[in-house]
């Protein structure tokens, strides 16, 4: 009898315990993935990014950090969310086309909701500096976990030996891919917008998150161009806050750059694309 | 600025070769995003030689502008207020002629003709259709140099072609059927002459009479900092002001514009098929404009390790000390709740103009300094005693972002809400206390241009200015002027006395007010301010409101928070201040006052207008409406007008009362942080219609923090 009472008061101690400490420090859990390889890691919940990769990487150089990402699911459902409501308005304008007699623009709204629909995204917080700068650079390097609740990351490494180059993605007849270091008007020519593209602004999201609106066109090429950084600790907002500041960005596309033609007549519909685009996955 | 006279019949070459020699060696200091931008036409404004083009510049875009031929010297400043709207303000130097005909009243200046410009964006540019504006030349000065066009521009490469068709002064040569006459006989003809007294909208002559077809382009060369310029223009030059004859053997224009720097360019051109023509102007981009901040260190996560574990081990007195040294916040109360989760800090923020950074620096100052038992603090702004705003910090979540414990940092911290004064338990209370007055001096500027004796008349002057609270809704403001250096004393405008003046002189008795002494009492007013509910405040007001006026009043003002919207009634008995003795007051007085609307336009961003219905200072009924814009930096540009029942006659030159100012904050120069403004205003005629009031301490001011407008915050709208 005593013992029975006294295994259940212990079960119950441990049961305690282990509730108060879930409720400080949620489990960390990574995957580290490269294009060859894949492993799983139980990290300290207090451990940063930093700490992580200190300990794993040997050789640095090896990886692209720039292009890297830390893919969260809790992120992953919010851009899925985003992308739901991104479908349901381009079905609607699509509609709204249909019964107004435009059967054109319907088929190019229609492209693109195909086109979204089949991305594969994930909701990622851009890395965006080497791994060993990190523990100086007071902006990123925070402990792993996400707030109330059981963290799953997965770590995406491209190597560096492999260019990632760049895509023209959305109306345009298909998406091409173009090497860094080509100009935006050459990669825009071969990409052959549609009719229903506004390819005198395109939308470039860059590696680094920073989504730049840029003259395209021959006739506007010498106006600013407005670009919307990316606030790292950030990585989703509503984009009707995204303040833009004039800018002058180079003409040529760079490694993983993303040129987006959007439609015309349809600015904030293209601006959250964009910004659904900033979390497309690199590798399945 | 230093000028270099035209000359007519020099080598071309010669002048070409002279200007570059000078500059090339400077040319790798442009910017690569300046190549291609739009330039500046002879006249101030976006354009080529004598004609515009339906270009606009970036917004915020700020020019300071001379140019300079033989029979006209023109200084203009050129503003881009919004990406489709440009304004300009020039002054012609009519070099043939003279202010007026009595040298006694002018001595030997030359005539002076103001204008003002503007173009607005119809249509932008797009791959088959091209940019077109519509825009209106010397709309509001005398006429003299009126004109009106439509303008289309395209780009092709490196070219920008233009074509528009011009009337006025853009239409003299006529070499096209006016295609509005074709529409209705009335914009056939177009009656002649100017206004002498100028001012008003002539728009009985808009768009009517000869018309002309115009048309250039602009050719960025390889060279990047070079652009060249031909064009064919549509005045011939028939009727001009100049008083003699100008001959133009050719239609074509031709010119150069080279950018020395990016804030310097200077255009050369050969004009008329004989003339010479040289210009330069400085520009600046008000959104672009920053300044670096020697600022204290912001607290970071390694400063928690000092970290009180309860409220027993908490140093009250370094706390508002680092407060104040660190987030620029002035504490007058600290308190705890009840349950000891909610800190209270009643003050003010004044070191700061971004609330942001205030806030920031202030709450990491708490995160170190406080226990982590407390969940929320609550800044309460009070002014003058009156609690005004409320902003809640989520100390919990703010910890949070400090120490970088998530990948996501939180973005809900900062919540701006009604006050919510609560003082269960005192930490820290500084009472009212009657001090020595705050005392302090600056220099002070009053300027006019274009006036007849001197075409620039100034006033320099050390205000010595004074600022003592009495009790907690109750001060005194007053300034002391003491001249440093004036030409005022030229001045020789005498409108008739005030029997045979149409209207009384609250106005024009400057010169005498600024020849009688120098030292004289600006300003010293007594102030107490009622709040009578969050939204409702009255002051009521008595003493030297200015320099020309005393007396008593009061004002009310319904100031919701963060609406963006405010109105106000003030009601003054004003006495004329005597400009023979320092104290003194002349006959004349006037019961004054204005319903006062404010508006921050929601669809134009950091826009406020301001509209005043009631009497002014000579007792003309009417209404004043004043116009904002606030760029990134923090610059303000304000317009206004006022328009009475005075008539065009009555008032005089001018018409109606207008003017423009410019507002710079401090912080923009100086190093170190500060919620200062430094104004500056341009006013074409001194006249005594539709003139307000001045007097320190308006409400809405006051009440800052129920609806900000001059400081910055992400929290209001």
């Amino acid at each position: 009898m005593m013992n029975r009472m006294f295994q259940t008061l212990v079960a119950g101690l441990l049961i305690v315990s282990f509730t108060a400490l879930a409720q400080q420090h949620h489990p960390v859990t990574l995957t580290w993935k490269t294009a060859t390889s894949e492993h799983n890691y139980t990290i300290n919940p207090n451990a940063t990014l930093g700490d992580f990769l200190a300990q794993q990487v040997n050789d640095p150089t090896v990886y692209n950090w720039a292009a890297s990402r830390l893919v969260s699911d809790d992120l992953t459902r919010q851009v899925e969310r985003e992308r739901t409501a991104v479908l349901a308005e381009l079905n609607l304008q699509k509609q709204s086309a249909l019964s107004s007699g435009e059967s054109e623009r319907a088929a190019a709204l229609n492209d693109i909701r195909s086109w979204l629909a089949a991305l594969p995204l994930a909701g990622s917080h851009f890395i965006g500096v080497p791994f060993y700068q990190l523990r100086a650079h007071k902006n990123f390097n925070p402990q792993m976990q996400l707030p109330k609740q059981r963290t799953q990351l997965t770590l995406v490494s491209p190597k560096t030996q492999h260019v990632i180059k760049a895509e023209v993605v959305g109306a345009v007849n298909s998406p091409i891919l173009v090497e860094p270091g080509t100009d935006l008007g050459t990669a825009l020519e071969r990409a052959q917008p549609n009719p229903h593209a506004l390819d005198s602004r395109v939308w470039l999201i860059k590696q680094n998150g920073t989504v730049i609106h840029m003259p395209a066109a021959v006739y506007n090429q010498n106006q600013a161009a407005v670009c919307y950084r990316h606030e790292t600790a950030l990585p989703w907002i509503d984009v009707e806050q995204w303040q833009g500041i004039d800018c002058w960005p180079d003409e040529a596309v760079n490694e993983g750059d993303i040129i987006f033609v959007g439609l015309k007549n349809a600015v904030n519909l293209n601006k959250r694309i964009s910004q659904l685009l900033k979390h497309r996955a690199i590798f399945q | 600025m230093s000028s270099m006279k035209t000359v007519k019949h020099i080598t071309p070459l010669f002048l070409l070769s002279a200007v570059f020699s000078v500059t090339k060696v400077q040319a790798q200091d442009i910017s690569e995003h300046m190549i291609g931008q739009p330039t500046q036409s002879d006249f101030g404004g976006v354009g080529l030689m004598q004609m515009p083009t339906a270009r606009m510049g970036r917004s915020g875009e700020f020019t300071l502008f001379y140019y300079d031929n033989e029979e006209y010297r023109r200084m203009a400043f050129n503003m881009q207020l919004f990406p489709w709207f440009e304004a300009t303000i020039r002054y012609n130097d009519i070099r043939t002629r003279l202010y007026s005909s009595s040298p006694e009243f002018s001595g030997d200046q030359t005539y002076k003709d103001r204008g003002v410009d503007v173009k607005f964006r119809l249509w932008e540019e797009s791959k088959w259709i091209p940019e077109l504006s519509v825009g209106l030349r010397d709309l509001a000065g005398t006429g003299k140099f009126a004109g009106e066009y439509i303008v289309a521009s395209k780009r092709y490469k490196n070219f920008d072609f233009t074509l528009g068709l011009g009337w006025g002064n853009l239409g003299t040569n006529d070499n096209i059927s006016n295609p509005f006459c074709e529409v209705t006989d009335r914009f056939c003809n177009r009656p002649e002459g100017t206004t002498a007294r100028g001012g008003t909208f002539e728009t009985d002559k808009w768009f009517r009479g000869d018309t002309s077809l115009f048309a250039g382009v602009e050719y960025q060369t390889p060279w990047d900092p070079l652009s060249i310029k031909v064009e064919y223009e549509g005045n011939d030059y028939s009727d001009e002001v100049s008083g003699t004859p100008i001959v133009q053997d050719s239609h074509f224009n031709y010119g150069v514009h080279y950018r020395v720097t990016d804030n310097l360019n200077v255009q050369l051109s050969y004009e008329r098929g004989n003339t010479w023509m040289f210009g330069f102007n400085l520009r600046a981009n008000f959104n672009d404009i920053k300044q670096y901040k020697k600022r204290e260190r912001k607290r970071d996560k390694s400063d928690f390790a000092d970290r009180p574990v309860d409220m027993q081990q908490v140093d009250t007195d370094k706390l508002v000390t680092d407060l104040r040294a660190e987030g620029g916040w002035l504490s007058h109360n600290i308190a705890l709740s009840d349950d000891g989760k909610t800190l209270s800090l009643t003050g003010y923020p004044i070191g700061y103009s971004n609330q942001m950074e205030a806030l920031d620096r202030s709450s990491r100052v708490l995160l170190t300094e406080l226990p982590d038992s407390i969940e929320q603090y609550q800044f309460i702004d009070r002014v003058l005693g009156m609690p005004m705003s409320q902003t809640n910090v989520d100390a919990v979540k703010l910890e949070d972002n400090v120490k970088q414990r998530y990948l996501t940092k939180h973005d809900d911290i900062y919540r701006l809400t009604e006050v919510n004064e609560s003082q269960d338990n005192t930490l820290y209370d500084r009472p009212f206390e009657l001090g020595w007055p705050r005392v302090s001096a600056r220099p002070y500027l009053v300027q006019s241009f274009g006036g007849p004796e001197n075409f620039y008349m100034y006033q320099l002057s050390a205000d010595i200015q004074m600022n003592w609270q009495l009790a907690n809704n109750f001060v005194v403001t007053g300034a002391l002027g003491v001249n440093l250096l004036t030409n005022y004393d030229e001045f020789n405008f005498l409108v008739p006395g005030s029997d045979e003046a149409p209207l009384p002189r609250v106005r024009t008795y400057i010169r005498e007010y600024v020849t009688y002494s120098d030292v004289w009492l600006d300003d010293l007013q007594a102030t107490y301010i009622k709040q009578w509910n969050q939204n409702l405040y009255t002051s009521v007001y008595g003493g030297y409101f200015e320099r020309m006026f005393g007396g008593v009043g009061f004002e009310t003002l319904y100031n919701p928070l963060n609406q963006g919207w405010a109105i106000g009634i003030d009601i003054n008995y004003a006495k004329q201040r005597d400009f023979d003795s320092y104290t003194g007051f002349r006959d004349y007085s006037v019961v004054t006052g204005h319903v006062t609307g404010y508006w921050k336009v929601p669809k134009l961003d950091d826009v406020l207008v301001k509209v005043a219905l009631g009497r002014f200072l000579a007792k003309d009924v009417g209404v004043q409406v004043n116009f904002e814009k606030k760029f990134d930096s923090g610059i303000i540009v304000g317009a206004y007008a006022a328009k009475t029942d005075v008539s065009a006659d009555e008032y005089g030159e001018g018409s109606f009362t207008k003017g423009f100012y410019l507002s710079i904050p401090f912080d923009l120069m100086q190093i170190y942080d500060s919620v200062g403004r430094a104004s500056f205003g341009w006013t074409p005629l001194t006249r005594d219609g539709g003139q307000m009031l001045m007097r320190s301490q308006r409400l809405f001011g006051v009440t800052e923090p129920r609806n900000r407008y001059y400081t910055e915050s992400d929290l209001y709208k």
